[in-house]
């Protein structure tokens, strides 16, 4: 029996020994696969570790890695090569120590705090100065929040990018634009000046002229003539200066609703005085949509028609001129028309007619366009102008509706 | 012999000054408000003497000139302009200002405006 159960006992045993060495196996063949896998893993994140390596170290950005008191973790060469410092020379050393400056630190704790990255582009920086560089230097840079698994804040990234040249040719160009605008200013004063002299010198000579004849008159003939050209004379040059004022300093509107065609007729009536032509039919088209209250500077559209109807009057040469005005409203815009049969303009003129100056007429500053043109812009609208030689002039002009 | 004057001006209230004033001093006085009226009449009449306004509408002063001096038209001319060198035209017209310098050179005398009513006497008696 005993020998029996012994033997019993024997083979179970070698049982359990051969399971267990079948598990053996089982778990070295398993093993090995693991440490073949971590291997290979192992492997990957190398090639990773060096990719990010790469680019961590081959790019002209400044990068710096923080911790959240703002000591240094890791440099990129770039970082490291821009104050002539190794590596290791940062790391664990505190950033504000090395460049002190309360606002950056201010920001940086912002940045820690509320997890918000901040981005600035052209600043211009001061305490990166090194005597090796110019003496401003200016920067694109940004600091972004880096957060843990638990998407808590565990440091921060600075990227730091010199813009020095760009900002600088950035600022070459901005001077040469203003010099541009201030030569193109000058020669504007010296056109306005070569205007006002030449309109002036008119009515002044005929003035002196008046003056030889009265003083020939002298106690015995009639003098109202000479009296009557001289008042005129002054008005013509008072109207030039006027003129010339108001292209110097147009102001901006002062917004007022009005109803157009009312200012529109006083206008008319002005210009029928000024100019008393027989001939010249007005017919205005009035759309049914036609919203005529809007919201302008009256004094500065009513410059804007006078200007407008005083060309078309004085291009009427014909013995039955016309005037056609259309109105209508068109998308909360409002789109006037004015047309007249006038002598027109030349093609080669046409581009020139808003050019302070511009005339073809024997008298007159070349500055009506130009003031509609400014005030039409001033009241954020549009003119345009079209004209055919000998048959017209067609004159658009856009006013949007305010609130 | 009366001396015979045409004005070609464009600005009627000049014309009226300058016609009484030379017609009381006993000249034959014809006016021209623009430029085509003047050379029509200056193709038809002979005038001793020309007082030329540059800038006037349709035919200016230089192109009276210019027609002048191809016609072989013989009269004084004298030149009345408030017209400096600055000029819109002059600046993006170079060309066309040495041009018209060289049409000025073609009168006989410059009176520049405001001048002084006895000037314009002054010149026209030593023509």
């Amino acid at each position: 029996m005993k020998h029996n159960e012994k033997k019993l006992k024997k083979e179970s045993y070698q049982k359990q020994i051969n399971k267990l060495k079948k598990t053996g196996n089982k778990l070295e063949a398993n093993h090995k696969m693991l440490q073949n896998e971590i291997n290979g893993k192992n492997k990957e994140i190398k090639q990773k570790n060096n990719l990010l390596e790469r680019i961590f170290s081959n790019t002209h950005i400044l990068i710096a890695y923080l911790d959240t008191n703002f000591n240094f973790i890791q440099v990129n060469n770039t970082y490291a090569n821009y104050n002539k410092k190794a590596i290791d020379y940062y790391i664990g050393k505190n950033y504000f120590e090395l460049f002190p400056d309360k606002e950056y630190e201010k920001i940086f704790k912002q940045v820690a705090k509320t997890g918000k990255p901040y981005i600035v582009f052209g600043e211009k920086f001061n305490y990166y100065m090194n005597t090796e560089k110019p003496d401003c230097t200016y920067w694109d840079w940004s600091l972004h929040p880096v957060k843990d698994r638990k998407k808590a804040i565990d440091g921060v990234i600075l990227t730091l990018l010199d813009v020095t040249e760009r900002v600088k040719a950035q600022q070459e160009l901005e001077e040469v634009k203003e010099q541009l605008l201030q030569s193109k200013r000058l020669s504007d004063l010296g056109l306005l000046a070569a205007a006002v002299a030449h309109e002036l010198r008119n009515p002044l000579s005929v003035i002196q002229a008046a003056l030889y004849n009265i003083e020939r008159k002298k106690g015995n003939a009639p003098i109202q003539n000479q009296l009557h050209t001289i008042e005129k004379k002054i008005m013509e040059g008072d109207q030039t200066i006027s003129n010339l004022l108001t292209y110097a300093k147009i102001k901006l509107p002062e917004f007022k609703r009005i109803d157009i065609l009312t200012l529109l007729d006083e206008s008319v009536d002005l210009v029928k005085l000024i100019l008393p032509i027989e001939n010249i039919q007005i017919n205005k088209f009035i759309s049914d949509d036609f919203n005529s209250f809007i919201k302008i500077d009256p004094f500065q559209i009513k410059k804007v028609f006078n200007n407008v109807l005083l060309n078309s009057f004085q291009s009427i040469k014909k013995s039955k001129g016309i005037i056609n005005i259309h109105a209508k409203t068109v998308n909360n815009v409002m789109k006037l028309t004015i047309i007249d049969n006038g002598s027109g303009i030349k093609k080669a003129d046409l581009s020139n007619v808003f050019n302070p100056f511009f005339t073809r007429k024997s008298r007159g500053t070349g500055l009506g366009l130009s003031i509609c043109m400014e005030i039409i812009n001033l009241h954020n609208g549009n003119i345009s102008i079209d004209s055919t030689l000998l048959k017209g002039t067609t004159i658009r002009i856009e006013l949007p509706y305010r609130k | 012999m009366i001396k015979k004057i045409l004005i070609i001006e464009d600005d009627m209230d000049m014309c009226n000054e300058l016609n009484e004033a030379l017609t009381d001093l006993g000249y034959q006085v014809h006016l021209a408000f623009d430029g085509l009226a003047g050379k029509k009449i200056i193709e038809k009449n002979k005038y001793d003497i020309i007082v030329l306004d540059l800038k006037i509408p349709k035919f200016d002063g230089y192109r009276i000139l210019d027609f002048m001096s191809k016609k072989l038209i013989k009269s004084k001319v004298i030149v009345i302009t408030a017209r400096m060198k600055i000029h819109y035209e002059d600046i993006i017209r170079q060309n066309q200002e040495q041009e018209e310098n060289d049409l000025l050179k073609k009168a006989d005398s410059i009176l520049i405006k405001p001048f002084k009513i006895m000037e314009l006497i002054n010149e026209i008696n030593t023509c």
